[in-house]
């Protein structure tokens, strides 16, 4: 009978499909994003599932491996790191078990007034914390004191707070799987087998010959 | 179970991809055409039951089924596991294109150890020498569940009756108490010779998998008894699952449809 042959490892791929709608735990993959806001670059750390990796030692570099510093996550995987140079910064965690999480912030994402990778400073006046309490803005965040840049300023770190929600949202988004996709897998291998069985199948009556 | 890309050195790359490469290369000499459905299909059956991740313990945990895969396919587990893998890779980021080959080699090698420990135990079932390695490997496992008994209990110490802790701990437990029992049935005679091999494949090939996972990490600088057991305690677990689950297959194969099990060689 020849669907006899079939039946067993259909019935276990029909098993594990309803297996795979049925739950939604993905986890395994790690998540790692950073989100500058100024000079200061917040950045998160985590797993998939949504567990958070909680006190981990973040390596700043930047692109030719020089040291800028380090900086640890708090228990739910967030840490901020201060830029102090206008250069690409590379982060790493090494999350143990064969678990790195590396992310790049380029230097065109941080604010030009930070001092460029060639040393020409450009010093910011940083506004007094009453005022920037009193403007509604995080303390942290640097703002200038001229009245233009002030607007300009606060403009910036109220739409990259709504940004960096997005981002997260889309970070998350980009991790989820969907079931064609696992379709598709599942295609491409019966794909690549049937091919290979075709190609073996011609080769084969020429070489009974 | 997955290396992630960036994780390990470049000679430990490069040497599980050549590895990885010749293991592939043999086998597909070896391969009929007729075989080729029933690896596609394993393959498969691999590519979904990885992707289901469950949060266990230390870190999720997926099955992995490459005991089955072993005793099924043999060598041709390589070229099965290294297609999955590659295809996961591409579509869902597990692992990485850099790390395939060592990924691969880490799951494939151990399929095919246990291809030939399950198929010899499974042919010499009435031979003395058969029943006691299967004592060895049951009085293996047991030292090993000793060991990860008071690895969990030292850190039971140090972090107090958290979530992971219990979870492996019970599952540690669920896996004494499964191997225990099927080793009472077996040598009452109750179990299947082919059940209680099933069960030892499936179990060892997870084990090994853990293992070399382990080495790969500390060829490239890690610390081995932390990485290994990080990892050989967190995939108790899967050992349990896969151990049962592989047992129930093979016992209905080797009913149902015997010649599945000597056809691909």
């Amino acid at each position: 009978m020849p669907f006899d042959k079939t039946k067993l490892p259909g019935l276990c791929l029909a098993l594990l499909l309803g297996v795979t709608t049925a739950t939604s735990a993905w986890a395994h993959k790690i998540i790692s994003a950073a989100y500058p806001d100024g000079d200061k670059i917040e950045g998160e750390i985590g797993f998939s599932n949504g567990d958070m990796a909680g006190d981990v030692l973040v390596v700043v570099s930047d692109a030719d491996g020089n040291k800028l510093g380090e900086t640890t996550t708090d228990e739910d995987g967030f840490f901020t790191f201060i830029a102090t140079a206008r250069v690409d910064h590379h982060f790493r965690a090494d999350l143990s078990a064969g678990h790195i999480a590396s992310f790049v912030v380029t230097a065109d994402e941080l604010p030009e007034t930070l001092n460029g990778a060639d040393g020409t400073a450009k010093q910011v006046a940083v506004a007094d914390a009453g005022d920037s309490a009193a403007a509604g803005m995080a303390p942290t965040s640097p703002a200038v004191a001229s009245g233009t840049i002030m607007d300009e300023e606060l403009l910036k770190s109220v739409v990259g707070k709504e940004v960096s929600k997005l981002r997260k949202e889309l970070a998350l988004f980009k991790e989820e799987r969907r079931f064609q996709d696992i379709l598709g897998g599942i295609g491409y291998i019966l794909g690549i087998f049937g091919i290979a069985s075709f190609l073996l199948g011609r080769r084969k009556p020429v070489k009974d010959q | 179970m997955h290396i992630v890309d960036g994780a390990l050195s470049n000679p430990v790359l490069i040497g599980g991809g050549l590895l990885a490469a010749s293991g592939v290369a043999y086998s597909l000499k070896k391969l009929e055409p007729e075989d080729l459905p029933r690896v596609g299909v394993l393959s498969a059956v691999f590519f979904v039951a990885s992707l289901i991740h469950v949060p266990l313990g230390f870190s999720s945990v997926h099955l992995i089924l490459n005991g089955l895969l072993g005793i099924i396919l043999g060598w041709a587990a390589f070229p099965a596991l290294a297609v999955a893998l590659l295809l996961q890779a591409v579509f869902f980021g597990f692992g990485g294109l850099t790390v395939l080959g060592v990924n691969a080699v880490n799951i494939a090698f151990p399929a095919v150890l246990v291809y030939y420990l399950c198929r010899w135990g499974l042919s010499a079932e009435k031979h003395l020498l058969a029943k006691r390695v299967a004592d060895g490997l049951f009085g293996v496992f047991f030292l090993l569940t000793i060991w990860a008994g008071f690895a969990l209990y030292q850190l039971y110490q140090i972090e107090g009756g958290s979530w992971s802790v219990t979870v492996n701990s019970v599952s540690l437990i669920l896996f004494a108490v499964v191997m225990a029992y099927g080793y009472f049935l077996y040598r009452r005679g109750t179990l299947s010779v082919a059940g209680f091999w099933g069960f030892l494949g499936g179990s060892l090939s997870i084990f090994l998998t853990a293992v070399m996972v382990a080495i790969s990490l500390a060829l490239s600088g890690e610390e081995f008894g932390k990485a290994a057991e990080f990892v050989i305690v967190a995939h108790f677990p899967v050992m349990a699952v896969e151990g049962l689950l592989t047992a129930a297959t093979i016992q209905l194969i080797t009913k149902v449809k015997p010649e599945l099990l000597h056809a691909v060689r």
